[in-house]
């Protein structure tokens, strides 16, 4: 049994917090195995929003987050799919799969882990925070914070 | 006569202010030192609290909104 059908409420209480934060993003269920850019996003059936997150340049990006089979004991990993942003060294905050490395991930201590307690709004916030260091880091050459 | 103390009507034909871009290193000490005081808005943009107060902007806190559940 998928973890929304167990949990019925808590996706209906991540749909509305995302129709309320973030109404820009929908939600979908993948019928084939869903790949971009090289990058597994989501097997089939798994559940994932899509949608565009704009930083203070103005420039638009296409992000995705997909929900793990076990939710919320899982993390919920987070791509930015268009435009594809190549490997520039290992200090871009990204895995080798393509999901970003954000703030729940716990750093030594520094990032804020991820817990039940948190609902997909959080990731995309974070998304967006990692956008804005991505568009610093090609600027400056350096990632503005490490734990993000 | 139009009543100098009737309430101003919202501005119908700008219903959406329109956001200048600006430089992302504008807001790198948000990500640095300030992510305590940093919001994200509805489409993405990384501001101040401050700043979404004083704009009305729709948006959550980087860094502390984790609580489970609508406001």
């Amino acid at each position: 049994m998928n973890w929304w059908e167990k949990n019925p409420n808590r996706l209906a209480t991540e749909k509305a917090l995302m129709g309320d934060k973030f109404p820009q993003f929908t939600l979908a269920r993948a019928a084939t195995h869903y790949r971009t850019n090289g990058w597994s996003i989501a097997n089939p059936g798994q559940l994932y929003w899509e949608g565009t997150l704009t930083t203070v340049s103005g420039e638009k990006y296409q992000v995705v987050l997909t929900y793990p089979n076990y939710y919320p004991g899982q993390e919920i990993r987070a791509f930015v799919i268009q435009p594809y942003i190549p490997e520039l060294s290992e200090a871009q905050h990204r895995y080798s799969d393509g999901h970003l490395c954000l703030y729940s991930n716990d750093h030594g201590g520094k990032g804020q882990g991820f817990g039940p307690s948190m609902s997909v709004t959080s990731y995309v916030a974070w998304s967006a925070g990692w956008l804005h260091a991505y568009e610093i880091y090609k600027m400056t050459g350096t990632w503005p914070q490490e734990d993000i | 006569m139009k009543n100098p103390l009737t309430k101003k009507e919202p501005d119908q034909a700008n219903p959406k202010k329109e956001v200048k871009p600006k430089d992302p290193l504008q807001v790198e000490d948000l990500l640095v030192d300030g992510t305590m005081k940093a919001t994200v808005t509805s489409e993405g943009r990384l501001i101040s609290k401050k700043d979404a107060i004083k704009d009305k902007e729709k948006g959550i806190d980087l860094l502390k909104q984790r609580e489970w559940g609508l406001e």
